[in-house]
């Protein structure tokens, strides 16, 4: 019978994740990633799709993980807050420029750092990416310089980002992303902080007029596989899992969000939206004022002992590496 | 034991009620400073979360007390009183199990909450010890399901000696 | 054993322990326990068990159910609602069933502030229930009332799964939620036909005054009210004038109400005890079934028994709206042991595609579903609706209310049939937007 792990070697892979069915992270990556294994292991290794939050909340996808409930989890690294305190160094603003540009750094830091391993240490990761970098969406506000941010509401994507808004004089707001569109609409919030790919995936481009872009943060997924599951697999078909996972499932994941992001930006601007690409020149008021964010982050990582600073001046080597 | 774990559930059944009102007062706060002052107090969501789920364990083991929560008996009341009492039991002795076996797979969710770190986003609350109080509540819920099976018990065996 | 097998037999035993009066919440808890054990295993299934109660417990969305039902339990044991259905029973009480007329109003009321369907039906029960009674309507009436009145929440914005639907299939949400006014107005209305056509068949239901009251007693009446549309008034103002969310509306609401009662020196220490009592309880009783069925919605997931059962109607070589009706009727089934927004989670990445090829509207469909969904919250077994007035109403037999809401299902079902036969009512106000 098809669906379950009981025949024989026959393994069905659990794959649970937050975003919807239709999100091309499933219907590209995870799809693509499950059928190279189903296809290259001659069906002895199957998968089944679980999107939406079906088996277990986005904040405990990783956890499902650890346990087995999912054999495969992909989630936020930010939506279990304190979890992963090194991850957010992503968030950090001016940072990755694209969600593959973003990737790339990710999965690079990865492979660099003993520290960061050690965060995913209780499953088996298999690729780390990023969503396109957050821009500032506004209803009523044209945004150029921090000053035209001072006293706004802006929805914040991570408590790293509310300390982002909180140095540019702006109000940190938290609250679901499933309340951000009647928020940004009625007035609840001036703005929202987010990846353009929000304007398509979450329909905010039918409210954005203004639209700032300086990458100001860009928020880190995991993609993580049972310890067990894993194990239990011969090595030739570890091999297949690894090589249809890695630093290409990275950058594919990425390149989707990319893609998401130029449709969300399309859209916005088909709907009348301004769209303002900050200029380096523009940008330098921003940088001054959030300079103190990446020191705060830097002091806070190395009181905790971890190599903050190390990973910092990593990351903005590997921004330069790695730009195309 | 009766009536120590009733006097316990009410204690904290009062200070579940604390926790409601504070859940209001602080969403109202927030609200008129955000609007009024552009300054939301910061943390209101972590605390909404974490009341909520405060409310709903502090309360289970109090609403079980008063036999509130739901059930469907045009069946069970064409049986004889006696039967009835027996299925009671029985049904009382299965929501023990289960609420023990709910407060141990809690704690151990708990105890790797403790050990990942996890907190709430803004505030960074622990959640570890949210959790285990959960756990408190569920385990209060079994002790009191617990009770109701025995009452029902000698309630059978009682009907037998008459 | 096949998982799909699995999920059909767990079904049965559902409806095997719910009978045998093991509470709702716990019977939904051991069968999603067993079958995901019987089908990933126990360390699986522990996991599980341990993880669901305390996320389902701290989802913020979910603290709309406390804090609204708090606000609907102060209006109650002030006796606002009392004075509500005074003035209500002053103004249509000649009417024979004026009065469940006037609840399907006050839902829809109190729909226009909440986004969430146990909320709205928990509210609204506590504040039309005793009152009816006062007036000697028949439970089965007054329960069905509120039970069809309570899923308005989900059709008149705000709503929750609405929002959902668009962010899973990128409808334009600013159209879904417009366009469920209308089919919420006509359901409404019918409704209000389908209780004067009870009420006309069987006059004991509901009583009527014999004579009208005079026009000054109807105003003085009205002087009772106005903490109860004070309240509205700034819960559903603060909505639309961007001051809170509807989901800080509720708490929000619930601190407006206190306020008022104090205000209108109707609230002493004993009563607020009691409202808090009494919401607290009511809380504890829902989420216990809230956290089952979570449980039990993941298990049945995981047996891919709604999957299946979705392609299978979906994969069909038929014609488009007998495809379509299946489809309804499948939501419907499934909607019998899902709780609402997670079966949209679950079927829509298979029915969407199917509906999109067949040549529907996206929004259209959007309201078509929570209104099938809708019918799935008020039948047995997993009747949520109906759980969570008999959670108010302790006394009325719950058969008494699952067979008060078969007239009202019916009902809604020709609002289905209706929106089928004339989309526009559903899409005429998204195209004038545009
Ligand atoms: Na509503
Ligand atoms: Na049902």
């Amino acid at each position: 019978s098809e669906g379950i792990a009981s025949t024989g070697s026959q393994h069905n892979l659990i794959i649970s994740h937050f975003l919807p069915g239709s999100h091309p992270v499933q219907t590209q990556v995870l799809q693509g990633i499950g059928n190279e294994i189903e296809k290259k292991t001659d069906g002895d290794i199957i998968y089944e799709l679980y999107p939406s939050n079906a088996l277990g909340v986005a904040g405990s996808q990783y956890d499902m993980a650890v346990t087995g409930e999912a054999d495969i989890a992909l989630s936020v690294h930010g939506y279990s807050p304190g979890r992963f305190p090194l991850m957010s160094v992503m968030e950090l603003p001016f940072l990755a420029e694209t969600a593959v540009h973003g990737s790339e750094i990710i999965a690079n830091l990865y492979e660099e750092f003993p520290s960061i391993q050690e965060e995913h240490a209780d499953t088996i990761p298999l690729f780390l990416f990023t969503a396109e970098p957050a821009q500032l969406i506004t209803k009523n506000h044209r945004i150029e310089s921090p000053e035209d941010v001072k006293g706004l509401r802006v929805r914040s994507p991570s408590p790293l980002a509310n300390d982002i808004l909180e140095a540019l004089g702006a109000v940190p707001v938290s609250m679901p992303m499933g309340d951000v569109y009647e928020s940004l609409e009625r007035g609840v919030i001036d703005g929202a902080m987010v990846p353009l790919e929000a304007l398509y995936n979450y329909r905010l481009h039918e409210i954005a007029a203004y639209i700032t872009i300086g990458n100001f943060s860009a928020t880190p997924f995991f993609s993580v596989m049972n310890k067990e599951a894993y194990y239990r697999f011969t090595d030739s078909e570890k091999q297949v899992i690894n090589e249809a996972t890695g630093i290409e499932a990275s950058i594919e994941s990425g390149s989707v969000f990319d893609v998401d992001g130029q449709t969300g930006r399309k859209l916005a601007k088909e709907n009348g939206a301004e769209v303002i690409d900050l200029t380096e020149e523009q940008l330098i008021p921003w940088r001054k004022a959030l300079d103190p964010i990446v020191q705060a982050w830097i002091n806070d990582m190395e009181n905790r002992g971890y190599p903050g600073q190390h990973i910092y001046d990593r990351a903005f080597q590997l921004k330069a590496e790695l730009k195309k | 034991m009766d009536s120590i774990m009733k006097q316990l559930s009410r204690v904290i059944h009062y200070i579940a009620q604390v926790i409601l009102l504070l859940m209001a007062i602080l969403i109202t706060l927030d609200v008129l400073s955000r609007w009024i002052l552009k300054a939301p107090i910061t943390g209101t969501v972590d605390f909404t979360e974490l009341g909520l789920s405060l409310v709903i364990f502090l309360s289970l083991a109090y609403t079980h007390v008063r036999e509130g929560h739901i059930t469907i008996d045009f069946v069970i009341e064409r049986f004889s009183t006696r039967i009835q009492w027996i299925f009671e039991s029985v049904i009382n002795l299965l929501i023990t199990g289960l609420m023990l076996l709910v407060a141990w797979s809690t704690c151990e969710y708990a105890i790797r909450l403790f050990y990942a770190h996890t907190v709430t986003g803004d505030l960074r609350i622990p959640l570890f010890p949210i959790a285990m109080l959960a756990v408190i509540g569920t385990i209060l819920f079994a002790l009191t399901a617990f009770l109701h099976a025995i009452h029902y018990l000698q309630k059978v065996v009682h009907s037998n000696e008459s | 054993m096949s998982p799909e097998i699995i999920g059909f037999i767990s079904i049965i035993a559902l409806i095997v322990l719910l009978l045998l009066k093991v509470p709702v919440g716990i019977s939904l808890l051991f069968v999603g326990l067993t079958g995901t054990t019987l089908i990933r295993g126990w360390d699986v299934a522990f996991a599980q068990l341990g993880r669901t109660p305390f996320d389902t417990a701290s989802s913020y969305s979910l603290s709309v159910i406390p804090l609204f039902i708090l606000m609907g339990m102060i209006l109650s044991y002030t006796g606002l609602g009392k004075d509500l259905y005074k003035a209500v029973d002053s103004w249509v009480g000649h009417l024979r069933g004026g009065l469940a007329m006037a609840t399907i109003g006050t839902a829809a009321i109190f729909s226009s502030i909440s986004g969430s369907l146990n909320a709205t039906t928990a509210t609204v029960s506590k504040i039309s229930l005793p009152e009816m009674e006062k007036f000697k309507y028949q439970p089965s009436l007054s329960t069905a009332c509120v039970a069809a009145g309570g899923t308005l929440g989900i059709l008149i914005p705000p709503s929750v799964i609405l929002i959902l639907y668009g962010i899973q299939t990128r409808e334009a949400i600013g159209a879904l939620l417009i366009a469920g006014i209308i089919p919420g107005v006509i359901q409404v209305i019918i409704f209000m036909i389908i209780i004067a056509i009870l009420v006309r068949r069987n006059s004991t239901l509901a009583p009527a005054r014999s004579e009208q009251a005079t026009i000054r007693e109807k105003l003085l009446t009205l002087k009772n009210v106005w903490p109860f549309l004070g309240l509205f008034l700034i819960s559903i103002g603060g909505i639309y004038l961007g001051i809170f969310t509807p989901t800080e509306a509720a708490g929000v609401g619930a601190m407006g109400a206190i306020i008022f009662a104090f205000l209108s020196r109707r609230l002493d220490w004993n009563k607020l005890k009691q409202s808090f009592n009494e919401s607290l309880r009511l809380t504890a009783y829902i989420f216990l079934i809230l956290i089952g069925a979570t449980l039990f919605s993941q298990f049945l997931t995981i047996s891919r028994l709604p999957v299946k059962l979705t392609s299978f109607v979906s994969g069909l070589e038929l014609n488009a709206y007998v495809i379509l009706i299946l489809i309804l009727i499948v939501l419907f089934i499934l909607g019998c042991f899902i709780e609402g927004l997670s079966l949209i989670v679950l079927t829509l990445p298979i029915i969407y595609p199917i509906i999109m090829e067949l040549g529907f509207d996206g929004v259209w469909f959007g309201i078509i579903m929570v209104m099938a969904i809708n019918i799935g919250s008020l039948t047995p077994p997993l009747g949520i609706s109906i759980f969570v007035i008999k959670g108010v109403a302790t006394n009325i037999p719950v058969q008494t209310i699952f067979r008060g809401a078969v007239p009202m299902i019916i009902g809604m079902i020709i609002c289905i049939v209706l929106l089928i036969v004339f989309p526009q009512i559903v899409t005429i106000l998204p195209s004038l937007m545009k």
